[in-house]
């Protein structure tokens, strides 16, 4: 019988992420969409308790953040879709394949 | 590579789509990473537009390596065309066997399919793809904070000799381990270790995670 184990690094790998395992991302509540290609200005919100620890960070900076990432020159190379309901909907009217690129803006 | 004038050029031929994790609360989509199988940064997939994945490329890839697999997926979209109009066994079992490769098919009705379109030898062939399916099947809607439950799932698997020997089987065995542990099941978890040790036990590279699995099993007994 073929081992069960193809990748000892992966096993290594396992056994970190068993003690210390990263939280997945936890359901957001819906709200309104945001338009297809533009991103949104960042807001400024008023800081009402103390500092978040540097792990934790605001909605405010997340906002900031994420607008931040969308603005990156590389971006501006080629037609992005940042909204997934206009991109299929792009996708079946020319009658081409998806190319998702995920990336995050919350960490490096 | 996203930078350069090749993939502009080339990024015409498909619909580009940015999906960024933001954790903003009115962010659309907030999962789609993992629910398209992806549990890391960046990540490039195909999907075609009704959003079914098609191909996890993972990393960004050059140029050339983006339009093989843009040409593997069209030549696949052309065979479904002919598949969808046509009863040829012959086209049927070449587009099974393509969409077996890709992994999109539905674990259940894949094995159904198979048993239907295949036999003997070319049968046996592909079952231990049919295997690495239902088991990356499992994986993907299993989060990791529910580990035994995928477990519960895999030791079905396993008492149908079903072992995978996909890319991600270490999972397997750890999700095993969670569910026997959550189960307090002490003889399910030195059944699970005695296999791993009598196929694996041998590498020294395995030494310090069996070491483990052995201390969580003594103070499993310990408890008894």
């Amino acid at each position: 019988m073929e081992s069960p184990f193809r990748s000892i690094p992966a096993v290594a790998l396992a056994l970190a992420a068993c003690a210390a395992a990263q939280e997945p991302a936890k359901p957001i509540p819906a709200q309104p969409a945001q338009p297809g290609r533009a991103a949104q200005p960042a807001q400024r919100a008023m800081r009402l308790s103390p500092a978040p620890r540097a792990r934790e960070k605001s909605q405010s900076d997340l906002i900031k953040l994420r607008a931040k990432k969308l603005s990156k020159k590389v971006f501006e190379n080629a037609d992005w879709f940042y909204d997934y309901d206009e991109a299929r909907a792009a996708a079946k009217a020319e009658d081409k394949l998806l190319l998702v690129y995920f990336t995050r803006s919350y960490a490096p | 590579m996203l930078s350069t004038p090749e993939f502009a050029e080339w990024s015409e031929n498909v619909v580009l789509f940015l999906h960024n994790t933001s954790r903003v609360h009115s962010e659309p989509y907030p999962n789609l990473l993992r629910e398209k199988g992806g549990n890391g940064f960046p990540t490039v997939s195909y999907l075609d537009a009704s959003g079914r994945l098609l191909k996890q490329v993972g990393h960004v890839t050059p140029v050339e390596d983006l339009e093989a697999n843009r040409l593997y997926l069209d030549d696949w979209r052309a065979l479904s065309r002919r598949a969808a109009d046509s009863d040829d066994a012959d086209v049927q079992r070449k587009l099974f066997a393509m969409e077996l490769e890709m992994k999109i098919l539905d674990p259940v009705a894949a094995r159904a399919t198979a048993d239907d379109l295949f036999e003997g030898d070319e049968r046996k062939a592909m079952e231990q793809e049919l295997v690495n399916l239902e088991f990356l099947d499992i994986l993907s809607k299993t989060p990791r904070t529910e580990m035994a439950m995928g477990g519960k799932r895999f030791l079905d698997m396993f008492r149908l000799g079903r072992i995978p020997t996909a890319r991600q089987d270490t999972s397997f065995w750890q999700y095993m381990f969670a569910y026997a542990q959550a189960e307090e099941d002490v003889d399910l978890f030195e059944e699970l270790l005695g296999f791993v040790k009598e196929h694996r036990g041998g590498d020294p590279r395995l030494a310090r995670y069996l070491q483990k699995l052995e201390a969580d099993l003594a103070k499993m007994k310990g408890g008894e």
